[in-house]
């Protein structure tokens, strides 16, 4: 019943967007939306390799993947308090993946991208301003 | 009014694929939005919260989670010769794939 549920709480379909009154709880819809984005990503690996997974394994690594998100909710929690934030950063994410080398470089490069795009951005919004102060002097 | 402030009907500010560069935000419109409640759902605080950049950073993770355990069980199932990946597969990958993350 879970994947018929997840038919039609999908990822796309926003999981704020169903009114109350379908009755089910906040963490059961967003496990019917983990389902539904793991069966995708299972179908799109099966194809690759033409072979098919079974809908068993698909609740499996749903399964798993919601209980990992716990892991690493709590992970990423108790890092943000002993920085003494209480908003988790991405160097909280950083510490969440230093488990696995590759994994963790991959996430280091990921943050520094962002971050780059962050940089990127506030120079554009700072260089507007400023061109638009020199305009403004120009009519003074 | 409970139901409100759970979920909100203010659309969540999302940046453009093209301003961020990120495949995931292509593919998954609301997937930040679904991680973001999936994880603060967790947190045993209610005051803490997670930052936006953070939030695409466990989005990308937790899609690597999936595709790891996706491909090592298809790995499994192909050295097994068999055409359907099972749950026996998916079994004798799960403990390294839990160690590795």
């Amino acid at each position: 019943s879970l994947y018929l549920r997840a038919c039609y709480i999908n990822v796309e379909c926003d999981v704020a967007v169903l009114p109350p009154h379908h009755a089910m709880a906040l963490l059961e819809r967003l496990k019917a939306a983990v389902h539904y984005t793991v069966g995708r990503i299972c179908q799109k690996m099966g194809e690759d390799q033409r072979r098919r997974f079974s809908r068993q394994v698909v609740a499996a690594i749903a399964e798993t993947t919601f209980r990992q998100c716990d892991i690493f909710a709590k992970d990423l929690e108790a890092f943000a308090r002993h920085a003494k934030r209480s908003t988790v950063s991405t160097e909280d994410v950083k510490l969440a993946a230093r488990r696995s080398t590759a994994l963790s470089i991959y996430i280091q490069n990921k943050s520094e991208e962002l971050n780059q795009e962050q940089r990127d951005l506030k120079k554009k919004s700072t260089g507007k301003r400023k061109s638009r102060d020199t305009e403004e002097e120009n009519k003074e | 009014m409970f139901f409100q402030r759970q979920f909100g009907t203010r659309k969540p500010r999302r940046r453009t694929h093209a301003s961020t560069g990120c495949k995931i935000r292509a593919c998954y419109p609301y997937l930040q939005d679904t991680v973001s409640k999936l994880l603060a759902s967790f947190f045993k605080e209610d005051k803490t919260r997670l930052g936006g950049d953070a939030t695409l950073l466990m989005a990308d993770m937790l899609k690597i989670f999936v595709q790891e355990a996706a491909v090592r069980s298809l790995k499994q199932a192909e050295s097994e010769d068999c055409d359907q990946v099972d749950i026996e597969h998916f079994e004798k990958i799960l403990p390294q794939l839990l160690l590795d993350f």
